[in-house]
């Protein structure tokens, strides 16, 4: 890979994740069973902060990274070499820019040799973004409940006849999908005979600069999400707003954090604010639309674009390990346990809407994490009112003095602020 | 220190490029012939070739080896 021009100038790039080759007296030998007798070479890598997955992101993401698969394919082919897989679990985030992981799936292409990874790339990059740009269906929870992503000929089923006339339908959806079927009994060697017949480079490249022109093309087109407007009525005055601002900032000031979340995220606008102290801040919030809108804003050079990584997470339902013995893909404190962690204006929703009892909620943030900035909404404000609505109310636990209570069972609280006058801050520090 | 600084140590045959591909996914024969149709003329050329190809496979042989004078009156 030294020998070509695209490598090292992608990894000065950012775009390949900072590789170099270690020699073998240097490398961690002895932790590894056979080494130098069985390894070709040892690459030592820039950390990612945090491990995510594509079930994990939003549209823009999975849009980009199939980009940034695609240009690095195109890259690749002009120097005769080739990438063996087309995944997103190959590429990672450093805050919001996409970075290339799979350093040992640029291989030599062999002469004739077709594009394996093709169907590997619908699967899991084009078939789900169509989806949701075609037909506005999630495709994270495709993606996290099958591994191997969205066969064909279920992503036909998926799309409606009037999809057929949209770019990358005909072609990479209902052809493939027959063509598969039809091929399935095939009983010699495909590859070997596209081979002798004279398969040509050319044909990969331009079949991957037609699919980075629908990739590219693509469009998420949800307008409003109950959520996304949230940040424009947040039931603030300004001066209380400013309030939080301060208490956020000022809780997070006394140091500096290796890593951050920031529950029920929303704008992130709070994620910001902790990114000025913080190596990485995870932003999670569970509406799609609201974690697409802050990856866009960071995208566009906003402030802070390498420092909050923006995921769609459901902590209610945060994501399984996956994979065989659920060791393929990990859970999020699997993952990294952060710092601190932010719980603004979230505990309402956790324990109303998703029926959580308040002291296991605080036992989960107390396993999360040894400093919180947590946020008390009482019931007369307007955000809890609407929530109890139409149900019997039977949160008995839901009181301010409880939540006092549960709170101090596990964490001893620093500092607590009214930041209106429903509503209460606290910046706390668990025992133990 | 050494954890600080060895951070992945990665295990990567691929670093010096063997001479072939080592396609670990099943590329799927109906993705592989869908590259030939998206690929125009091209491609086109391609798939006249394998099935020409498997036309002559098809034919009774007449050499026994590839290299070998045609018989006469071929």
């Amino acid at each position: 890979m030294q020998a070509t021009s695209f490598f090292p100038r992608a990894i000065a790039e950012g775009r390949i994740v900072v590789s170099e080759e270690v020699a073998v007296p240097d490398a961690p030998a002895a932790e590894l069973p056979g080494t130098a007798a069985y390894w070709e070479g040892f690459l030592r890598h820039q950390r990612i902060p945090f491990v995510s997955y594509p079930y994990e992101w939003c549209f823009g993401m999975l849009q980009d990274a199939a980009l940034l698969q695609l240009d690095l394919l195109a890259e690749a082919l002009a120097e005769g070499c080739v990438l063996r897989d087309a995944t997103p679990y190959n590429v990672q985030w450093r805050g919001a820019v996409p970075t290339f992981i799979d350093v040992g799936s640029f291989a030599r292409l062999p002469p004739g040799e077709p594009w394996v990874a093709y169907r590997q790339f619908c699967e899991l990059f084009l078939f789900p973004l169509l989806l949701t740009a075609y037909r506005g269906v999630a495709f994270q929870p495709l993606l996290r409940g099958a591994l191997d992503g969205v066969p064909a000929e279920q992503c036909r089923r998926l799309l409606g006849l009037r999809d057929r006339l949209r770019p990358g339908v005909l072609v990479d959806v209902v052809l493939h999908s027959s063509l598969s079927a039809a091929s399935a009994d095939a009983k010699k060697s495909v590859r070997g005979e596209l081979r002798a017949a004279g398969f040509d480079r050319k044909l990969i490249e331009r079949n991957v600069a037609r699919l980075r022109r629908i990739v590219a093309g693509l469009r998420w087109g949800q307008e409003r999400s109950t959520w996304s407007e949230y940040g424009d009525s947040p039931g603030y005055a300004d001066a209380d707003r400013e309030a939080k601002r301060r208490f956020v900032a000022e809780a997070l000031a006394g140091r500096d954090w290796r890593l951050v979340w920031d529950l029920g995220s929303n704008t992130g606008e709070y994620a910001a604010i902790a990114a000025a102290r913080s190596e990485l801040v995870v932003a999670m919030d569970s509406d799609h639309l609201a974690i697409e809108r802050l990856y866009r804003r960071l995208r566009a050079g906003g402030e802070h674009r390498e420092r909050i990584l923006p995921l769609v997470v459901d902590v209610a339902d945060p994501p399984p390990a996956l994979g065989w013995r659920g060791g393929e893909r990990q859970t999020l404190h699997e993952r990294g346990r952060p710092e601190l962690v932010l719980c603004l204006a979230l505990v309402h929703h956790l324990a109303i809407t998703r029926h959580l009892p308040v002291d296991e909620i605080v036992d989960w943030l107390a396993d999360t994490a040894e400093h919180l900035v947590i946020e008390h909404v009482d019931r007369g404000d307007e955000m809890v009112t609407r929530l109890l609505r139409d149900k019997d109310d039977a949160y008995d636990d839901y009181t301010r003095a409880n939540f006092e209570t549960q709170l101090e069972r596990r964490f001893e609280v620093l500092r607590s602020e009214p930041a209106s006058a429903t509503r209460r801050l606290y910046f706390a520090r668990r025992r133990g | 220190m050494r954890l600080r600084r060895i951070l992945v140590a990665t295990a990567l045959a691929v670093l010096l490029l063997p001479r072939t591909a080592h396609a670990y996914l099943d590329p799927g024969s109906g993705s592989m012939l869908l590259q030939l149709i998206v690929g125009g003329a091209a491609g086109a050329a391609v798939v006249v070739r394998l099935f020409w190809r498997r036309l002559i496979a098809l034919l009774p042989s007449r050499r026994r080896e590839p290299d070998s004078a045609p018989p006469d009156g071929a």
